[in-house]
């Protein structure tokens, strides 16, 4: 079977899929292959911008885009840097109207980064989130009182642990759990999934809102772990509001998030619907590539080898989670084209003796190094091939865990990679 | 707090624990004092061998013939904590001839038992095993729990009437004449100050007898000798393997529950604190070990742990490898005390042969008349008869937790489980931590190394109110960074793939490094 696209993607990932909607939007014909779910659903589908910086010293930064600036000023290897704040903020802009206008719609400060509540009792920081988190926000901003609610068998979210770690800070706090008899029969240990199932359904709402009301008490906001359904978290969050009348909230979780499953699931079916060809399942097997150029990719799947020839390849592969780097006893190889990474010295010193500490482990800035198009680069920092860009995570430079700029680095250089094609194909006279 | 008592034991390892037992068992009182929780030193940080005699039978004949013996009484007493394995002794091509001719001949005058192996059956028993082994032979060797042997041994004493306070360091002693007069020890957790007066203390602090031994006055000449271990997420043998030559690195991998361990080295050490395993030591063990078995090569290690052998100088110039492994007690009348008696030296194997010797001068001091009967009276949780075999004990872990309320899911243990050790933990008055629980469990020992387990435990100790405000988090943090130790020199291929998540997991989702 054969295949002719104008961009080929490889990764499924937040990055993978940002381009491919854009790229499908500009007119090029695109194929994702992505070979797992992508990272999404491990994260919690809030969009972290650029919160701490630097990480040597754990700074806080309220403005994300002052940060960037000093960022891109100091860093230029960075992805960031790579792209610019220019190409950054119209990246950014353009990406979040589209979540905002879209079912989840998401939530910004303006040009400021929010604080919300997570799981753990923390505060995390970040840029925009969806519309079920969007009182979390308000709530702990507000210190408004409160009751954080949660389920007996549900091992992923102690609500005591919310309430003990903020309530010197936030007075009218209050946890509850409830039984899960009120709810469901079976076993006793629940889990995320099962839950969103429920909370879809209006007769579990209704069960849940007269077991709740009671608990309330003077309370104005009920947090709940992020269970508040799939997609259709919004009408969910609402119909609670109006049979408790307080405001609801959810609050992110450890894996499996429901906040990154809903983003990963919203943009998928959006760009399948602009027309890409998505592919998930089997990876990149092997490619066709001569004199710095690749022409085609293999999958190969059960019976028969897919050949997609492509006019240009985005490597939007992840790091070692995603599968885009692998780590020997000896060193760091990239995996798709065998493109030039470097390891930090010998493995002792991967990482620091400090798990949690600052400024990060040094294995986290190793990726793929490219110039300012995000073609990968060789020694020298002359590209490698003419027609393969890449953008994400596997990208050298950053240290995205600790800078709290996870989906910000996605967009801005899923964008980049974008518009880097787009220059590629213009000069070669391809038009659009 | 005062303490009145005939006995102090100093060290909560397996040492520590067996000589409790033992003056218990002889009705003597004692109260037991460790600086931290049980196993902490070496009792926690070695391969989990019940040594069959095999290992020494060239070198060290004597502590050939103490293995042999006491592994028969182990495997008889302490049946809940080991798991009869049987053991090789594989030489492959490389090896020397001569050392398995000495081998047998050896073994039969220490009394070791060795059976030549059919190398065809062998390969079926094993198929892990290194196909071009030129000759083996069966060995008695087994799988043992220090932790769990270190506990049946409290638990022993403490029905008996004795005490253990965990977390309660000494930091001095009080001297009149002869005497050791008071020994004062604070408690970390509380600050609390303990006052202990003791007719007789016995030291069994393993590597740290030194420096407990200087408090009161004693001389004591002790190296220190770091060995390294290293586990996989998975059991790729049924016996403890070893490699048939002279002692050196990484030719012992035994099966442990669910994982393998395969180590040791031996690097002498001037600092016992913050070991750690560098990566050239790992790449050396895993590179040793897979001679043996190749699969190790591209095994997924989990952790790597260190541990510090106390070893009883003679003469400071002689290689580590040739100092005995047998222990030593230091009786200190002859350094002008009275009522000292240090041990350091041995191995898990003979643990409860050195409380017996160390107990032995401790009655003779106090004029008690009693025998030693800990050979003869099965641990708590040991029931009379054979230790279980492999597919027994499998079993017994693959039973899922009732009403499916799993806290762990690497190794299976249940919130009932936990509900139990924190109770018991609760009734001894020991502090509730993580920790203390995954010591007393499998608890964060599985492939998350207690990234995803951890997490949960703490927010079932927040919902039973067992801990309150941020010291919840304080404890994951500490936890998280406990075991990191262990994780560190281990990432590569799968395990950093799995660190990376809890990294992005904890740092990124959660922002556990830097809550605003």
């Amino acid at each position: 079977m054969k295949t002719d696209c104008d961009l080929l993607i490889v990764g499924g990932g937040l990055t993978g899929l940002v381009a491919a909607w854009r790229a499908q939007r500009e007119g090029l014909k695109t194929v994702v292959v992505a070979q797992g779910p992508g990272s999404l659903p491990f994260t919690s589908g809030a969009l972290d911008l650029l919160a701490v910086y630097p990480t040597e010293a754990k700074r806080y930064r309220e403005s994300p885009w002052e940060a960037l600036s000093e960022l891109i000023e100091t860093e230029p290897e960075h992805p960031y840097g790579r792209v610019g704040l220019r190409g950054a903020r119209a990246a950014v802009e353009d990406f979040l109207l589209y979540l905002e206008a879209g079912p989840l719609a998401y939530y910004r400060r303006g040009e400021e980064n929010m604080a919300i509540v997570t799981g753990a009792g923390t505060i995390k920081p970040t840029y925009a989130v969806s519309v079920s988190m969007k009182k979390n926000r308000l709530a702990w901003s507000r210190r408004r009182p409160a009751l954080i609610l949660g389920f007996e068998g549900l091992y992923e979210f102690s609500p005591e642990q919310v309430v003990c770690n903020l309530q010197d800070r936030w007075g009218g706090l209050k946890a509850a759990r409830l039984d899960r008899s009120v709810l469901l029969d079976g076993d006793r240990r629940l889990t995320v999934t099962q839950l969103a199932f429920e909370f879809e359904r209006p007769e579990f709402r209704d069960r849940f809102a007269g077991a709740v009301k009671p608990l309330l008490g003077q309370s104005r906001f009920l947090g709940l772990p992020a269970v508040l359904g799939f997609d259709r978290v919004a009408a969910v969050c609402r119909d609670l509001e109006e049979r408790l009348g307080v405001g609801v909230f959810e609050i992110p979780l450890l894996t499996p998030s429901l906040p990154g499953m809903r983003l990963a699931a919203l943009l998928k079916r959006d760009l399948v619907e602009a027309g890409v060809d998505f592919r998930q399942g089997a990876p990149v097997s092997r490619l066709d590539e001569k004199g710095g150029h690749v022409s085609a990719a293999y999958r190969t799947g059960k019976s028969r080898e897919e050949r997609i020839l492509a006019e240009y390849v985005l490597v939007a592969t992840g790091r070692f989670f995603g599968g885009g780097l692998e780590a020997d006893r000896q060193g760091v190889r990239e995996m798709l084209l065998d493109l030039q990474v470097e390891a930090p010295g010998d493995r002792d010193n991967w990482h620091m003796a400090s798990f949690l500490g600052a400024p990060g482990h040094p294995i986290n800035r190793v990726g793929v190094k490219v110039d300012s198009m995000l073609r990968p680069v060789g020694p020298g920092g002359v590209p490698v091939y003419d027609n393969v860009f890449v953008a994400g995570a596997v990208l050298a430079g950053h240290d995205w865990v600790r800078e709290k700029s996870g989906a910000g680095i996605s967009v801005v250089t899923g964008y980049a990679a974008v518009d880097s094609v787009l220059a590629a194909r213009a000069r070669a006279g391809g038009g659009v | 707090m005062r303490i009145e008592t005939q006995v102090l034991v100093i060290g909560g390892g397996v040492t520590g624990a067996g000589i409790l037992r033992d003056l218990a068992m002889r009705g003597i009182h004692a109260v037991l004092l460790e600086r931290r929780d049980l196993n902490a030193g070496a009792s926690g940080a070695n391969h989990g061998l019940l040594h069959s005699g095999g290992r020494y039978v060239v070198a060290d004949p004597a502590s050939a013939r103490e293995c042999a013996r006491e592994n028969e009484v182990l495997k008889r007493i302490a049946s809940g904590c080991v798991e009869d394995t049987g053991g090789l002794f594989v030489a492959l091509e490389e090896d020397k001839d001569e050392y398995i001719v000495d081998f047998i001949s050896a073994a039969a005058r220490t009394g070791v038992s060795v059976e030549q192996a059919d190398l065809k059956e062998l390969r079926e028993e094993e198929p892990f095993l290194q196909p071009r082994v030129k000759a083996a032979f069966r060995v008695p060797d087994a799988s043992m729990n220090p932790f769990l042997t270190t506990e049946a041994n409290l638990e022993a004493a403490r029905r008996l009437g004795a005490r253990v306070f965990f977390y309660t360091q000494v930091t001095s002693m009080q001297r009149d004449r002869k005497r050791i007069a008071r020994v004062d020890a604070i408690q970390a957790k509380t600050g609390e100050a303990v006052e202990v007066f003791a007719d007789q203390v016995v030291s069994a602090a393993g590597p740290w007898v030194d420096q407990i031994g200087a408090l009161a006055g004693a001389d004591l000449r002790i190296a220190y000798s770091k060995g390294s271990l290293l586990i996989t997420n998975s059991r790729l043998v049924n016996r403890v393997i070893n490699r048939l030559r002279p002692p050196s690195d990484g030719d012992i991998v035994v099966p442990g529950e669910t994982v393998t361990i395969t180590g040791t080295n031996s690097i002498r050490v001037e600092h016992l604190d913050h070991l750690r395993t560098s990566a050239s030591e790992v790449d050396r063990l895993v590179e040793e070990a897979s001679r043996m078995v190749p699969a190790l090569e591209t095994a997924r290690f989990i952790r790597a742990y260190a541990g510090v052998r106390p070893l009883v100088l003679a003469d400071r110039d002689e290689p580590d490898r040739k100092i005995s492994r047998a222990f030593t007690v230091f009786d200190h009348e002859k350094d002008g005390l009275e009522n000292l008696v240090s041990i350091a030296g041995g191995k898990l194997t003979t643990y409860r042969l050195m409380a017996e010797k160390a107990v032995d001068l401790v009655s003779r001091r106090l004029g008690v008349d009693e025998p030693c009967r800990t050979a003869e009276i099965p641990l708590p949780g040991s029931g009379e008869g054979r230790a279980l075999d492999t597919s027994q004990r499998l079993e017994r872990l693959r039973v899922p937790p009732p009403g499916g309320e799993v806290l762990c899911e690497c190794e299976m243990v249940g919130r009932q489980q936990i509900e139990e050790i924190v109770a018991e933990l609760r009734k001894n008055g020991h502090p509730i931590d993580p920790n203390a629980i995954r010591l007393r469990s499998r608890l964060g020992m599985g492939s998350c190394q207690g990234g995803f387990c951890g997490y949960r435990t703490i927010g079932y100790l927040y919902e039973r109110g067992l801990v309150s405000s941020k010291k919840g988090n304080e404890m994951l943090a500490d936890f998280l960074e406990k075991r990191w130790n262990g994780i560190k020199p281990m990432l590569w291929g799968e395990q950093l793939r799995q660190e990376q998540l809890l990294e992005a997991i904890y740092c990124g989702s959660l922002n556990i490094d830097g809550s605003l």
